[in-house]
């Protein structure tokens, strides 16, 4: 067992306790900001030569949006780590019963390739904060970003306590067959598996960030401009390697017809005339994507784009028309600049069109009626939802982030990271007095001191008289 | 063998037709559950008797008045636990809708122990209602009489499509735990909590284990130690010790060790009286592999008080062992029976490193005086609950969460912290089609000028 030197080893600096002062955690939370500050411009190369990042969305992502989570946590974590008192029965009133949010001990983080720093970074800032060791495992698909954590983050946290693993399928096996106390895997259902597999036989807790189809329902009462845009900003982002990107449209064929100019329109002011000169968009991380990619034009049929470029690894801004759910692009979830569009009659039948399938990450839908995307949201489930744009809702801190079936289990971001990562601890905290007050509990049992305990435990009906 | 699938199936298909989801029926499903359980006490208890040998207002209070508690709660709370819970917004979404809202999972799986065996299952049942799901429910084949009543009058009371009860042992569960699940609660052993999570790991189902472990307790010397002794007695030998937050096995120094067995020891006649035997407050082992499974851990130990069984009625008399060695086979495996190891230690110190060098436990218990003891105790070990100065209690209270860490479990469950594990919590944001405008910082090009801002 290749690691197993350094998880004995952190896990020696887990039990010497020294990750779990409020003070530690700031300085190591601390000591992840100034590696975003002073790695800023290594960072933006990085992404950059791994799949093409514009410089503005490595910014956004992997820069401002993990600068937030580090605020907000390093903003309330006093508070988070504080005891929760929770109400207390008429027995208990000299007790004191809490919520103790305890670290785990040694955590594993292994992150996707699309948004390489964030999608390790977000999570560690939960692990530190609630006093735990962690080791990383970046994706070894996003080559130069991969180097950069393995070399550059080790000059910023403590050692001890916080380890970079790298490599490829081999090595993350071998580093699975290890104990941790907690596992948080962002990637595809098929290796979450693997991941929830190999945590059982140690019975360890997960978190698994998944993905899917994440369909995109457009009614007929829209404002079709403020659509394209929207939903091409979120389907070309990261030349459409998100997760939480629409993977496919949902519309009557008269807004098919409709939406394509404004789609066109929608390109053309973001990307310019020809997408392939433009710093905004971005390529496709590897050969294989790419390959992969490519065999999904042959769906439908090319409305907008459709142009590629091997040696570059480029997809122009795709948009497929008339795709049929049995074609290869409705099979798998796309994860390129690709937007297939699946015509139905009406929104009952795309409603039902989403609950055949297995649960997304996230459900969108765009209607200038409230009553229609109300419907949509309640008639489906998701991990999360948003109507009238896309992506927007994972940039709010104070909403979870996560799956559900098929598209994961757990949350995170903000508080929720910090819980993930805690052990919420249910304590009681006895007076040694008062022991005549237990005496209906204990033997000889009677039904006179049943009557006594129900009186005093059980929980009354509101309009009830309560015994005293 | 009962058809897995079809019953799952059937489930599932009356979870997709929506009639679980209106508050209203659920809180008209924990009604139906409220009446079963009134009207059908005397026969819960019989069952609880015939398996366990629980006398009556043992059996009521501690299977019977916390179930009532706990769906009286669900019906009380449900609408403000199910209520869209609205979030902090930031600059950008200010004029939008954003919350959390909670929805229901699916099709539930609860699986069941014998210890306890109807508040096992009716506690996990009551959230997964309450959470709007549909539930399949396997008591443990072990307390065969209560898994019988369970199977009869849950059909009874409730909707027969949504919550099933599915009887059998391992071959049956192994069966069912090949079907699709939204989550999945199993109470047990932490070699058969694995199996779970592997089979559940297939299809990407959540779980909440609630396993076990050895609880320790740690006596400080400054302590009242007659009424620690009487809290631990009463925690260590109801239901003949088989409770997975009973007080496993006791940590103090060698100087008190014999005066802990003279409290306790008084304590037991108390309780109990002359001949235990003969209390009808006494129970009994579940089945004859456990009784001789318990009986094989007093093998080459100090008996101080107790010893005595009886295989006919599988009765072992309560036993406490003094001098224990920590590396003997009483202290490798959960007791889950009326024997009580003492090990001595000389210090706190030694009583923590003690701790935290096996398995996390299910539940930690600390007596001293010494508040500051108390608070050392607790930081720095790790347990899924913790109880000071008492036993047992902590899983009481309904606001604290009950469950496991480590080996010991994962997830938690009763009271609010049920209907939360059963649910999805969904982010929604809302935005609005106009304003437009704001949007135009976010889209490319030109977008270099926001990264130099």
């Amino acid at each position: 067992n290749p690691y197993a030197g350094l998880v004995s080893h952190l896990r020696a600096s887990w039990i010497s306790g020294k990750t779990r002062p409020l003070e530690y955690r700031v300085a190591q939370l601390e000591a992840l900001g100034r590696f975003l500050d002073d790695k800023k411009e290594e960072i933006l190369e990085a992404t950059e030569l791994d799949m093409g990042k514009p410089s503005f969305e490595a910014f956004f992502s992997e820069i401002l949006l993990c600068k937030n989570e580090l605020n907000v946590t390093l903003n309330n974590l006093s508070n988070w780590m504080k005891d929760e008192h929770v109400d207390k029965n008429l027995v208990m009133q000299l007790d004191s019963a809490f919520i103790r949010k305890d670290p785990y001990g040694v955590v594993l983080i292994i992150a996707p390739w699309n948004y390489p720093i964030h999608l390790f970074l977000v999570p560690l800032i939960g692990a530190i904060a609630a006093g735990n060791c962690a080791i990383i495992k970046p994706s070894e698909i996003s080559k130069n970003t991969e180097r950069l954590i393995a070399e550059m983050l080790s000059c910023y946290l403590d050692n001890d306590c916080f380890a970079v693993v790298t490599g490829g399928v081999p090595e993350t096996t071998r580093l699975l067959e290890n104990k941790f106390d907690y596992i948080f895997f962002t990637g595809s259902p098929p290796v979450g598996r693997i991941v929830m597999t190999a945590a059982a036989k140690h019975l360890t807790p997960v978190t698994l960030e998944l993905g899917g189809k994440n369909p995109c329902y457009v009614s007929d009462t829209c404002d079709v401009t403020n659509v394209a845009r929207r939903v091409a900003w979120g389907r070309f982002f990261n030349a459409g390697q998100t997760c939480i990107a629409p993977d496919y449209l949902l519309c009557t064929i008269e807004m098919q017809e409709k939406l394509m100019p404004a789609l066109r329109q929608a390109i053309t002011e973001f990307f310019g005339p020809n997408p392939r000169e433009s710093p905004d968009f971005g390529r496709i991380v590897s050969d294989k994507q790419f390959q992969r990619l490519r065999a999904l034009l042959g769906s439908g049929r090319v409305a907008l784009g459709g142009q590629t470029d091997e040696a570059e690894r480029y997809i122009a801004p795709t948009v497929l028309a008339d795709v049929l759910p049995s074609d290869p692009a409705m099979q798998e979830e796309v994860f390129g600049p690709i937007l297939p569009i699946v015509v139905i009659a009406n929104m009952d039948e795309a409603i039902d069109f989403i609950n055949a399938r297995p649960r997304p990450l996230v459900v969108y839908a765009f209607s200038c009626d409230s009553k229609i995307v109300n419907q949509v949201l309640e008639r489906t489930s998701s991990g999360g939802f948003c109507g009238n744009d896309t992506l927007m809702h994972v940039t709010l801190t104070s909403l979870p982030f996560g799956g559900t079936g098929n598209s994961g289990l757990g949350r995170y971001h903000g508080k929720f990271t910090f819980d993930t990562f805690s052990h919420h601890r249910g304590c009681l905290h006895r007076n040694m007095g008062l022991e005549t007050l237990n005496t209906p509990r204990y033997p000889p049992y009677t039904q006179q001191k049943l009557g006594l305990l129900t009186s005093t435990f059980e929980v009354k009906r509101r309009g009830t008289c309560t015994l005293l | 063998m009962q058809n897995m699938q079809q019953i799952v199936g059937r489930a599932r298909a009356a979870f997709r037709s929506g009639r679980s989801r209106p508050l209203e029926f659920r809180i008209q499903q924990l009604k139906a559950l409220e009446r079963m359980v009134q009207e059908k006490e005397k026969e819960i208890l019989a069952a609880l008797k015939a398996d366990l040998n629980k006398s009556g207002p043992n059996a009521y209070s501690h299977e019977i008045l916390g179930v009532l508690r706990e769906l009286i709660l669900a019906m009380e709370k449900l609408p403000s636990w199910a209520a869209p819970q609205p979030v902090k917004k930031n600059l950008l979404t200010m004029r939008d809708e954003a919350y959390i809202g909670y929805e229901p999972l699916g099709v539930v799986l609860v699986i069941g122990a014998w210890n306890y065996p109807f508040v096992l299952v009716m506690q996990p049942l009551i959230g997964a209602i309450a959470a709007g799901n549909a539930v399949v429910v396997k008591p443990s084949e072990v307390s065969e009489n209560t898994a019988r009543l369970v199977a009869e009058l849950l059909p009874q009371y409730l909707d027969k499509d949504l919550y099933a009860v599915v009887t059998g042992g391992v071959p049956e569960t192994t069966e069912l735990l090949t079907q699709r699940f939204d989550h999945i609660l199993y109470t047990g052993s932490s070699a058969v909590g694995r199996i779970v999570m592997a089979a559940a790991a297939k299809h990407l189902t959540p779980v909440t284990l609630e396993l076990g472990g050895k609880s320790p307790c740690y006596i400080d010397k400054d302590c009242d130690l007659a009424v620690a002794c009487r809290r631990i007695t009463w925690g260590k030998y109801m239901n003949c010790g088989q409770t997975c937050i009973a007080p496993d096995y006791i940590l103090c120094e060698p100087s008190i060790q014999s005066k802990v067995v003279e409290n306790i020891k008084a304590t037991l006649k108390e309780f109990y009286g002359e001949d235990v035997k003969l209390s009808p407050d006494y129970g009994r082992i579940v089945n004859q592999r456990h009784f001789k499974r318990i009986l094989g851990l007093l093998e080459g130990q100090k008996i101080a008080v107790g010893g005595e069984a009886d295989e006919a009625s599988c009765f072992i008399a309560p036993t406490i062992l003094t001098d224990v060695s920590p590396e003997s086979k009483v202290m490798e495996e959960e007791i889950f029976g009326p024997v009580l190891p003492i090990v001595t230690v000389k210090s706190v110190e030694e009583a923590i490193e003690f701790i935290n060098c096996r398995e996390k436990p299910l539940a930690l218990y600390v007596f001293s005086n010494k508040k500051q003891l108390i608070r050392r105790v607790i930081a720095e070990t790790s347990s899924g609950g913790v109880t000071a100065n008492d036993v047992i209690m902590h899983s009481v209270v309904p606001d604290l969460p009950f469950g496991g860490v480590g080996h010991s479990g994962m997830g938690a469950y009763h009271g609010k912290h049920s209907f939360e594990t059963f649910s999805h919590r969904r982010a929604c944001l809302v935005k609005d089609l106009r304003w437009e405008f704001v949007n135009r910082l976010r889209y490319p090009p030109g977008s270099m000028e926001m990264v130099r801002l």
